[in-house]
């Protein structure tokens, strides 16, 4: 397993129309989320070329969750509105992610969120897409990537 | 009332979308009517455009590009996949043909650049203009297309010689080695299929002076089957320069 801890935060200053501004946070290189099977590479220790991978299927999925969308524009709606409130989505999220050896996403897998619309909404954003790359033939498979959601009006 | 006007033009200008800009034309003065001594910020006319390339060169915006690809213009364009931004010129380089741009974001990634510069002739790069990258992407990608040409002497101090076949668009483009580093900036062509382009270590420099921090690496950027087709349409966009 591919892990690659690190939290990007959803940040929107102005509308939630506008087109969102998302940052990404120092990578939690020390902290694992997850279990770490034998499987694990700390990032530190991995190939550049992972970390590079793992960097732009981060940016993908920023601009997909970030697009002016039906979907997408739903489910930011529902952060927007629940973000912080009990019952609401978590402060952060781990996204685990498979890719295929064109680039797109095989499949994507976090904690079910308690609204089961904007979790299906997220599903379908995260795997709309083809990240540009095909991902290195000896990259660990799934990557882990942290989210930490922070929507502003 | 005449600053009032001139002030909302400038404003206008800042607002109006790329097609309505390139359309503005000033209107007509009367003849013999006085020229006013006031410097106006009016929205320029836009008469003409040249197109390059420019990448990203870290995380917050800057971009990298030939110099004489956004020098003399009143305004600068980046786009890729949709998305268009107005590009500030941050610096243009006096001695080498590269231009330090700012955009404020990063789409995709930022570019990394080799260490110490190790290539040598007919070693296989990579290098073209962006709007051809998603023609060869969508073909399954390219490894390389360019070989690193021997240089000419010191006239090309400063420079990558590389045999290539680039064509309009590609100034300011980087030239991509086999790890997926940062080995060159298309500058121009010197004859059928020779191609210079201002080395990696001018370009360091450069983005150093001007207080842009770049990622330095020699080890492999991507696998060693990767298109690297793929990997210049990660760093690199379009970029429009609209002079008047």
């Amino acid at each position: 397993m591919r892990v690659v801890n690190s939290s990007f935060r959803l940040r929107c200053v102005a509308t939630a129309l506008c087109a969102l501004a998302l940052s990404l946070g120092s990578p939690m290189l020390s902290a694992p989320a997850l279990a770490q099977g034998l499987d694990y590479r700390d990032p530190d220790k991995a190939p550049p070329s992972w970390g590079q991978f793992a960097k732009l299927v981060k940016y993908r999925f920023e601009t997909w969750v970030a697009a002016d969308e039906p979907v997408a524009n739903r489910f930011r709606a529902y952060i927007i509105e629940h973000g912080g409130k009990d019952g609401g989505p978590p402060p952060t999220l781990v996204v685990r992610a498979w890719l295929n050896p064109d680039g797109t996403v095989e499949r994507v897998s976090f904690a079910p969120l308690p609204d089961p619309a904007a979790d299906g909404d997220l599903h379908t954003i995260l795997k709309r897409g083809n990240i540009g790359e095909a991902p290195p033939p000896e990259m660990l498979q799934p990557l882990n990537l942290r989210f930490s959601l922070n929507l502003q009006k | 009332m005449i600053f009032r006007c001139v002030a909302l033009l400038g404003v206008l200008s800042a607002t109006v979308p790329l097609s309505a800009l390139a359309q503005f034309q000033p209107p007509p003065r009367p003849v013999g009517a006085p020229t006013p001594l006031v410097h106006t910020s009016e929205a320029p006319a836009i008469r003409r455009e040249k197109s390059g390339t420019a990448f990203f060169v870290d995380g917050s915006g800057h971009m990298l590009t030939a110099r004489h690809a956004v020098e003399d213009c009143v305004r600068v364009v980046v786009a890729k996949e949709g998305r268009a931004a107005w590009a500030r010129v941050v610096a243009l380089s006096p001695r080498f043909d590269i231009a330090l741009i700012d955009i404020k974001r990063t789409w995709g990634l930022a570019a990394v650049f080799p260490r110490s510069v190790t290539v040598a002739a007919n070693d296989m790069v990579f290098a073209a203009a962006y709007d051809t990258l998603p023609g060869m992407v969508g073909r399954g990608g390219m490894i390389a297309n360019s070989t690193v040409a021997p240089s000419m002497g010191s006239g090309e101090a400063g420079h990558l010689a590389i045999d290539s076949t680039v064509t309009f668009g590609a100034s300011g483009a980087p030239v991509l080695d086999g790890r997926g580093l940062v080995e060159g900036v298309v500058s121009r062509r010197t004859s059928i299929n020779r191609v210079l382009a201002v080395g990696a270590a001018e370009a360091k420099a450069f983005l150093a002076a001007n207080g842009v921090r770049v990622e330095e690496d020699d080890r492999p950027q991507i696998a060693g089957s990767a298109s690297r087709a793929n990997r210049a349409a990660s760093i690199s966009a379009h970029v429009t320069c609209l002079q008047n």
